[in-house]
């Protein structure tokens, strides 16, 4: 999957967010046959830094450190056409098209609350907090995919995602 | 609200473990063109 957007003087950093650890992320690393380094945030603290409340994203960085494209939601590397974008941009620096427009929620603390409680042993406190702050920011999919993660372990852990169990939670209003 | 960081700025360096033990840093990446994608298992 990541053959085609191979180069020379490029190369891709993979950060998994996920609260629960590596061991979670890594058999999904080690299936995608990836060639490139996987880091984990497990505090989330990479969403504060770049303003995000929704995954998969993707930021392009040049050979200097500069950000030259950025997307919040929706970057799924599995498309071929955020794949395109990609090897556009190592072999000639370039983004084709406009950079979508970022987008920012309301400030809370909740995600980093609720996941305090939850290293402290206290479930339910956690999903909880995460509760309310999902009612006061309904987009901040990091706050309720983990609160769904945590609390339907089945339908997370054991094999596939269960996505169609994901779009009828939505769809129902959970 | 939640600001996102300016195109054209530098990326924060921030330091975090890989899956294989290493700390890394978007500065190891200097020199290079860098993709970084975030993604979960959710």
């Amino acid at each position: 999957m990541y053959a085609d957007m191979k180069s020379k003087n490029a190369d891709i950093l993979s950060i998994a967010v996920d609260l629960q650890g590596p061991e979670k992320s890594r058999p999904y690393h080690d299936g995608a046959g990836a060639e490139f380094t996987t880091v984990v945030d497990e505090e989330n603290a990479l969403a504060r830094i770049f303003g995000y409340r929704a995954i998969p994203n993707g930021i392009l960085i040049d050979e200097q450190g500069n950000i030259q494209f950025q997307q919040y939601g929706g970057f799924d590397i599995k498309n071929s056409e955020t794949r395109a974008l990609v090897s556009a941009f190592f072999s000639s620096g370039e983004v084709a098209g406009e950079s979508p427009v970022a987008v920012g929620g309301p400030a809370s603390d909740h995600f980093e609350r609720g996941l305090n409680l939850y290293r402290s042993g206290d479930t339910d406190g956690a999903l909880t907090v995460w509760r309310e702050g999902i009612a006061l920011d309904p987009e901040n999919w990091n706050m309720r995919k983990q609160l769904w993660a945590i609390e339907n372990p089945d339908k997370f852990y054991s094999g596939k995602v269960d996505y169609k169990w994901q779009r009828e939670q939505v769809e129902q209003g959970q | 609200m939640v600001a996102n960081i300016p195109y054209g700025s530098p990326v924060p360096d921030f330091e975090l473990r890989s899956l294989s033990g290493e700390m890394v840093k978007p500065s190891d990446y200097r020199g290079k063109r860098l993709a970084i994608f975030f993604w979960a298992s959710w």
